[in-house]
């Protein structure tokens, strides 16, 4: 059976080298330029990036080669080479395979080449001043080899030896791809969001105006600062109160915390979370993002309290305490807090629970959600592709054992046929709209009185430790 | 063939010495021909480019570079020389690069020890032009003509972004480039190159074509693929130590073009007699001791920054400013017993910790004795008129290793996106030129890059000797990115130490968590 499969994957192979020579592709090229003994390879990097190699350059050479004829120290040389337009190419649009089509249209309109020497040397022009055809990659020199080389009917800047790597502006510079993927990463009170500094530049939040600071040696810098409030957007997300913490932890991991009292402080001018400085993107450092103060008092802070790289905000309550719930089943998940306030926000669920004659309203989300983590052992929520269902349905109508266990060892146990899609049972985490106390925190197992199905044994559960699935 | 291509073949320059100190300067082709562009240099012209050299062979004259007097060339490949030696041709692919290293001197007496050309032998006595040319080690004398074979440089339009102390003096001079070889060249300042580069990079903005950095700015600059590598540069005639500055990743990636050093400034009107030779840390403090209760500070330095902490670093003991894999170690004998030794100071009420301005404001009150400063605070002292004293950095114990100054390099870089990168390096080439280096940096307090320029100014130069000691022994601010972790974890966490809140282990474990967290060894 081996060898009836080893047979067509030995042609298939062949197959694949001998058309390495004829078509270019990632990878393939490089497999057949490594058995020439002057193979070399060129960096291609524009709207895609792409290795030119020896093979797929001379399967081109051999259709489109042209003899460019130059003065070489008052000497005539003939030079044979493709046309750089071949290689730009490459890269200049989405397709990936040949024939290639040069995109003729975008190197009118104009764009940065850069062409870049083993030795590092690089020169560049702009395509609008540089016909297509100007410029060869040559290798061959009065009919000898040569390493790549372009030359042509340019400035002899632009004939570079030993060419490694050609570089165009169609390919966003690190700084800018760095920028563009950077994202401000809030949660506030267990709430989380994300922002790019594009989201941040369009937000009604964002604001120029001057600010500055003072080093403790006592230079001062200022400047016109852009950016967005920093209290008005905390409190998209939640009430800020004097005493909650908001901790910024900077890209090099370094953090530091404000009260809400200091952020409520804008007798002089306004908290911003500042991007811009005098019309220019802040750096990655002290940027992408600082704190500052600004305003028309033109204000000035310490700098120690101007907090630079800011990559995170995180917002804790007064008294805020974490915890986790161990979850335990087919397979076994700490959730933090986070997590499980992420969770509420998602799926909030509010429901009015009566004991012994009192009623308070709860808020969480469905208990049966918290299964998805132990009832597969492969498969749980935000842990997978979206197209895989994070529940496991068959396994809750067949049945298994649920166990709610408290901090004290407490425990009900249930069946995972009443808890199915059960939006009625929760686990809560706050109570008449505040935190649940110390008596029932973290979590609390919770029913609406006028649920339509009440798990057969459910007792309420407080202080929530731990999730047990088993009997599968 | 283009017909600017057709023109740049056609062309080369020959220069004509006459007797009588003139220089005849013909621009023409590779062969002489009707499209030779004769001009002539005459001899006032030449003495006023004429300054104090040190030549390839350490001997000292009055001269110029080739380079100052040669047009802009694209490239050059064959010197031709006539005079009173005969004929020599000297070809070479790179000749238009070493134009700053080819000298035009006055005609000096014949010693038997000079070398001279073969054609030259017997032939000193009609040096009459007064001038010889020196190419390395080589004398052709009295020469009269030279033809200098090679295509002009079309590029034009050049922008250089400058920082640091000298601008005005530095666009000073390239506006005299740009006037004398008829290009347009738009000298910036921008007050930090780095962000600025990386700012515009980001905002998809023109780059410059030149921009000036220090060796700290190359991991974030050469990573975002903003300037190029230089390994294609090279003057044998600079620092290896400034190579060394812009060395990463296994590539040279700014031309150095000079350096601070750090260095301990005293006042006179408070401390009568200069620091002994070989001086160590135990006679700084002691010649400061008697200052206490005097003035304000004995000795004062910014001791909360990391820039300061490093030579003491090295002068306890540390190898090196970056561990071989890069990383950066704080938490080791030398940096505890280098902060016990500033604490122990500190105790005694001799060292104020203070940030420059502050430092500064003291030093020229009368109310510092000692100060730790940058050498580039030598013309601003000199103009504040203050009576002071420079020396070298102490040992850091008696017989012990040198508390090591920091050599804080400056460099060209070149833009990767440039479309001027022949005129850029031209500039760059006359920018560290020995003349030019020697004007600049002489007036400025700076030490030169050119190694023959910081030479020259060995007996002019006051400071000469503090200056060449302290580049002798110096460490290179590291072009590493562990440093800048270093350097700002360092600023924040050495305040704990030296307000007492927490001891030095306790910090230093402190920072070398962080620093290996952040970009320390990987």
């Amino acid at each position: 059976m081996k060898r009836k499969v080893l047979k067509p994957l030995v042609i298939g192979l062949l197959a694949a080298v001998l058309l390495a020579g004829l078509l270019p592709g990632a990878g393939v090229d490089s497999l057949s330029a490594a058995s020439a003994p002057d193979a070399w390879t060129i960096k291609l990097s524009g709207l895609r990036t792409q290795d030119l190699g020896t093979s797929y350059y001379n399967a081109l050479l051999d259709k489109y080669g042209v003899e460019k004829k130059v003065d070489r120290k008052g000497v005539t040389v003939t030079y044979r080479g493709l046309p750089l337009r071949y290689a730009i190419a490459m890269i200049d649009g989405a397709d990936a395979k040949d024939p290639f089509t040069f995109d003729e249209a975008l190197w009118k309109a104009g764009y940065n080449v850069s062409l870049v020497a083993k030795d590092g040397y690089t020169a560049s022009f702009s395509t609008k001043d540089t016909a297509p055809d100007a410029l060869i990659i040559a290798t061959l020199e009065d009919g000898k080899p040569v390493m790549p080389m372009t030359v042509g009917d340019t400035a002899k800047s632009l004939w570079v030896r030993d060419l490694a790597a050609i570089e165009t502006s169609l390919a966003p510079l690190p700084a800018a791809a760095e920028a563009a993927a950077f994202s401000l990463d809030l949660d506030i009170n267990g709430t989380k969001a994300s922002f790019t500094l594009a989201d941040l530049q369009k937000s009604d939040l964002y604001m120029e105006a001057r600010g500055g600071y003072t080093t403790s040696a006592g230079t001062h810098y200022e400047g016109v600062y852009g950016g967005v409030k920093l209290r008005a957007l905390i409190e998209r997300y939640a009430k800020l109160a004097a005493d909650d913490s908001v901790v910024f932890t900077a890209m090099d991991g370094y953090e530091m915390t404000y009260s809400g009292a200091q952020v409520f402080d804008e007798k002089d001018g306004t908290w911003l979370l500042a991007f811009r400085l005098d019309g220019d993107y802040l750096p990655k450092d002290p940027g992408f993002i600082r704190t500052i103060k600004a305003g028309p008092a033109n204000p000035n802070i310490d700098g120690h309290l101007s907090v630079r790289m800011v990559k995170k905000i995180t917002v804790k309550q007064a008294g805020f305490k974490d915890f986790s719930l161990q979850m335990d089943g087919q397979m076994k998940w700490t959730l933090d807090r986070s997590t499980v306030e992420s969770c509420t926000s998602c799926h909030k669920v509010t429901v009015t629970f009566e004991k012994k004659d009192q009623v308070d309203t709860y808020t969480g989300f469905p208990a049966w959600l918290a299964l998805g983590y132990i009832d597969d052992p492969k498969y749980a929520p935000h842990k997978q592709d979206t197209k895989i269902a994070a529940y496991n349905l068959a396994a809750a109508q067949k049945g298994y054992k649920v166990d709610f266990v408290a901090a004290d060892g407490f425990t009900v146990s249930l069946d995972s046929r009443d808890l199915d899609h059960n939006d009625q049972v929760i686990l809560a985490m706050y109570k008449n709209g505040e935190v649940v106390p110390d008596g029932e925190f973290p979590l609390v197992l919770v029913w609406d009185r006028s649920a339509k199905k009440v798990p057969a044994g459910i007792k309420n559960v407080k202080m929530i430790a731990a999730i047990k699935a088993s009997g599968f | 063939m283009s017909r600017r291509l057709k023109a740049a073949a056609l062309l080369s320059t020959a220069l004509a010495i006459l007797p009588a100190f003139a220089l005849d300067l013909v621009v023409g082709g590779a062969t002489p021909s009707p499209a030779d562009r004769p001009s002539t240099i005459g001899a006032p012209t030449l003495k006023v480019l004429e300054a104090p050299l040190i030549l390839p062979d350490g001997s000292a004259a009055l001269g110029l570079a080739l380079g100052e007097v040669a047009p802009l060339l694209e490239e050059a490949w064959r010197l031709e020389a006539r005079g009173a030696d005969g004929t020599r041709t000297w070809s070479d692919d790179a000749l238009a690069e070493r134009l700053y290293s080819i000298y035009l001197v006055e005609s000096a007496p014949v010693t038997p020890a000079m070398p001279v050309t073969p054609a030259g032998k017997g032939a000193a006595a009609k040096a009459a032009s007064g001038w010889d040319l020196v190419v390395g080690k080589e004398r052709f004398r009295g020469v009269e003509s030279l033809r200098l074979v090679g295509s002009p440089l079309a590029e034009d339009g050049l922008e250089v972004w400058l920082s640091w102390e000298g601008v005005p003096e530095l666009k000073a001079e390239i506006a005299r480039f740009a006037a004398a070889h008829g290009k347009h060249i738009k000298a910036v300042e921008v007050p930090n190159t780095q962000s600025k580069l990386q700012t515009v990079a980001r905002g998809g903005g023109d780059l410059p074509d030149l921009a000036m950095i220090q060796s700290d700015y190359v991991p974030a600059l050469a990573g975002g693929k903003l300037i190029q590598s230089v390994d294609w540069f090279r003057m044998e005639e600079l620092e290896p130590k400034g190579y060394e500055a812009f060395r990463s990743e296994g590539h040279s990636w700014a031309v150095p073009f000079y350096y601070d050093t750090q260095l301990v400034f005293y006042n006179k009107a408070l401390v009568r007699s200069a620091p002994p030779a070989g001086w160590c840390l135990d006679d700084l403090a002691a010649m400061a001791r008697p200052l206490k209760g005097r003035v304000k500070a004995p000795l004062a330095w910014n001791v909360y920054s990391a820039y300061w902490l490093l030579p003491f670093m090295l002068g306890f003991g540390k190898d090196s400013v970056v561990d071989p894999d890069g990383g950066m170690t704080v938490d080791d004998g030398p940096t505890a017993a280098a902060l016990h030794a500033l604490l122990d100071l500190m105790k005694e009420g001799l060292l104020e910790p203070a940030e420059r301005d502050a430092m500064v404001a003291w030093f020229a009150s009368g109310q510092a004795g000692f100060i730790l400063a940058g050498s580039y605070s030598i013309p601003q002292f000199s103009k504040l008129g203050i009576d002071f004293g420079v020396a070298p950095y102490p040992l850091a114990t008696r017989g012990g290793k040198p508390i090591a100054p920091m050599l804080d390099f400056k460099g060209f870089a070149v833009s990767r996106r440039t479309e001027r990168p022949v005129l850029a390096r031209r500039l760059v080439q006359a920018l560290v030129s020995q003349g030019f280096q020697t004007r600049f940096t002489s007036a400025l307090g700076k030490l030169p890059a050119s190694v023959a320029a910081l030479e020259n100014s060995r007996g002019r130069n006051p400071w000469y000797p503090p200056l060449k000691r302290s580049a002798e022994v110096g460490a290179i601010v590291p072009p590493a990115d562990s440093y800048t972790v270093f350097k700002n974890i360092m600023w924040k966490l050495l305040r704990f130490i030296l307000t007492g809140q927490q001891t030095v282990e306790e910090t230093l474990a402190t920072a070398q968590r962080l620093i290996d967290e952040g970009g320390g060894p990987q």
